[in-house]
């Protein structure tokens, strides 16, 4: 047993010796090597790499390395005035800011008066929305327009970490879209009120003053003249 | 030699007295008034010699579950389906909660009542959301009573508190009768009809995440959740020690636990600790986590982390 144990030790190390033999060997015949330049000394690269390749104009976001396979929900059936081109087909885009009655949001409360309309939606085709760059993305992947600017917050979207997984810890990973959540055109989250607090138990009275205070347990310490406590 | 002797007395003692018990049964059938307060000299005789969940045979825990089904019947009047969901394999369950997102709206405690059948209207609540004051972490100062208009208030944030799942549990250790063991997929589970009631368990947990039925659980009949598991959310009668099972009802057959899904924020990450592409490892990855009272050496299964 132990023997078979030194020699498996000792394999690597021979053929470390035999590789080490057969290159020196195949240093040897120098006939094979390129020819020696006229200024004396050999080019360092056999094959000198070509022109830079044209890098062209930047590509869309592509996803992330190692990213997990997600399905997001559709939002586009959530939409109460979706397919948005019943209306637009016939109208021209007008790109002026200005105030846009009902049907559209009257409120745009979102990046600090910099947006208006048409820098998430698209302006010629009225059904899908448009990155910064100009690519038309569908309203069901509204988080490539969200993660132009929130690029934190979607990578932890896409990995897992911010967002609502649909029903399964396990399996195919389906998620809620950015805008399932968040009301784009006003994103912040207004306080609300909680659900209630726990009972009293069974057979207890409430405490007079709810939290930490409660009765003097010295009779030192002292005593609030409201509440008859400490 | 001894031991084995033991038990084989012990299993004949028991078919005896099964039988006694059926040959009782029949007769009190003829019997026009319920005795045995509504259950079947059977199922009285079987609960009260109802073994260990994890020396019985499937045989015994399929009896058991029998009994767990007419017993809320009788009591809720409700068929509940009660199953003996196993573990699954190469599992470990582990949760992460945001505390930048937690806002304090406690839905994850409501749709935790719900679903696990616990008593309505009085503190049995697995979940306590606590109050903390902005820039402390001092859980003395923290207040789970809060009940403001409406939250999140200005200065403070919310430390949701539920079992940890630890894997070094002190609850199992100080357990005098092996009623509470850690499963195979990380969840610290409890056999109802083998707890004694003795509390031991709820001084020993340092997060008190262990609460004691005073009273059998009061619900409404429509509001039982008929989903039911043995080492879970099945109708606990008084008396005995219940905590947070990570939804064993749901959870062992891929569905998120009912806090997770109730949670409107998504602070709440679910998932297998031992698989390298879940979310809940992205978070162990890549943020910035701590555990609750880490400098006990409980290693609880439960992270805090912030965006």
């Amino acid at each position: 047993m132990r023997g078979s144990q030194s020699e498996r030790r000792l394999l690597p190390a021979i053929a470390l010796a035999a590789g080490l033999g057969a290159a020196l060997l195949a240093l040897a015949p120098a006939a094979d090597l390129p020819p020696i330049s006229e200024e004396g000394h050999r080019s360092l690269r056999e094959h000198p790499p070509g022109p830079e390749p044209d890098p062209g104009p930047p590509a869309g976001f592509t996803g992330y390395p190692d990213a997990p396979q997600v399905s997001v929900v559709s939002r586009r059936e959530a939409l109460s005035h979706y397919p948005c081109a019943d209306c637009h087909a016939h109208m021209p885009a007008n790109p002026e800011r200005r105030k846009l009655s009902a049907p559209h949001p009257g409120l745009l409360d979102h990046g600090e008066g910099r947006f208006w309309c048409l820098e998430c939606h698209d302006a010629d085709r009225r059904n899908e929305l448009a990155t910064l760059a100009g690519d038309t993305v569908s309203f069901d992947r509204a988080d490539q327009v969200c993660g132009q600017c929130h690029g934190d917050t979607h990578r932890d979207w896409t990995f897992g970490a911010h967002g609502k997984r649909v029903e399964k810890w396990q399996g195919e990973r389906r998620v809620y879209s950015c805008a399932h959540c968040h009301n784009p055109h006003d994103p912040a989250v207004r306080p609300r009120a909680p659900e209630g607090p726990p009972g009293i138990r069974a057979g207890l009275e409430p405490m007079p003053d709810k939290g930490r205070k409660h009765p003097p347990v010295y009779p030192w310490q002292p005593v609030d003249e409201e509440s008859g406590h400490e | 030699m001894s031991n084995l002797q033991s038990e084989t007395i012990d299993q004949s003692r028991r078919r005896f007295l099964g039988a006694a018990a059926g040959a009782g049964a029949a007769v009190a059938g003829t019997a026009a008034a319920p005795a045995w307060g509504g259950s079947t000299l059977m199922d009285t005789m079987g609960s009260f010699f109802q073994n260990h969940y994890q020396r019985m045979s499937d045989e015994e825990i399929a009896d058991a579950i029998g009994r767990i089904e007419r017993r809320a019947k009788r009591r809720y009047d409700v068929d509940i389906i009660c199953r003996d969901q196993p573990p699954q394999e190469d599992v470990v369950f582990g949760y992460a909660l945001n505390i930048s997102k937690c806002q304090g709206y406690r839905d994850c405690v409501s749709a935790c009542v719900r679903e696990n059948n616990l008593d309505r209207g009085s503190q049995m609540e697995y979940i306590r959301v606590l109050e903390m004051e902005e820039g402390s972490r001092n859980l003395e100062h923290s207040e789970h009573y809060y009940d403001p208009d409406t939250v999140p208030v200005e200065g403070k944030y919310y430390l949701p508190v539920q079992c940890m799942q630890c894997d070094n549990p002190p609850c199992v250790k100080a357990c005098p009768v092996e009623a509470t063991w850690m499963e195979p997929d990380g969840i610290v589970v409890v056999d109802y009809d083998w707890c004694i009631g003795c509390r031991y368990c709820m001084t020993a947990c340092p997060y008190q995440a262990r609460h004691f039925n005073w009273r059998e659980p009061q619900i409404p009949s429509e509001d039982i959740n008929r989903n039911t598991n043995y080492l879970g959310n099945r109708p606990r009668p008084r008396g005995v020690v219940e905590k947070c099972h990570f939804c064993t009802q749901r959870t062992r057959e891929g569905r998120q636990p009912a806090c997770q899904e109730a949670c409107p924020t998504g602070a709440r990450i679910f998932g297998n600790l031992l698989d390298p592409s879940s979310e809940i490892r992205y978070v162990l990855a890549n943020k910035k986590v701590f555990r609750l009272k880490e400098e006990l050496g409980t290693e609880p299964k439960f992270w805090y982390f912030t965006d």
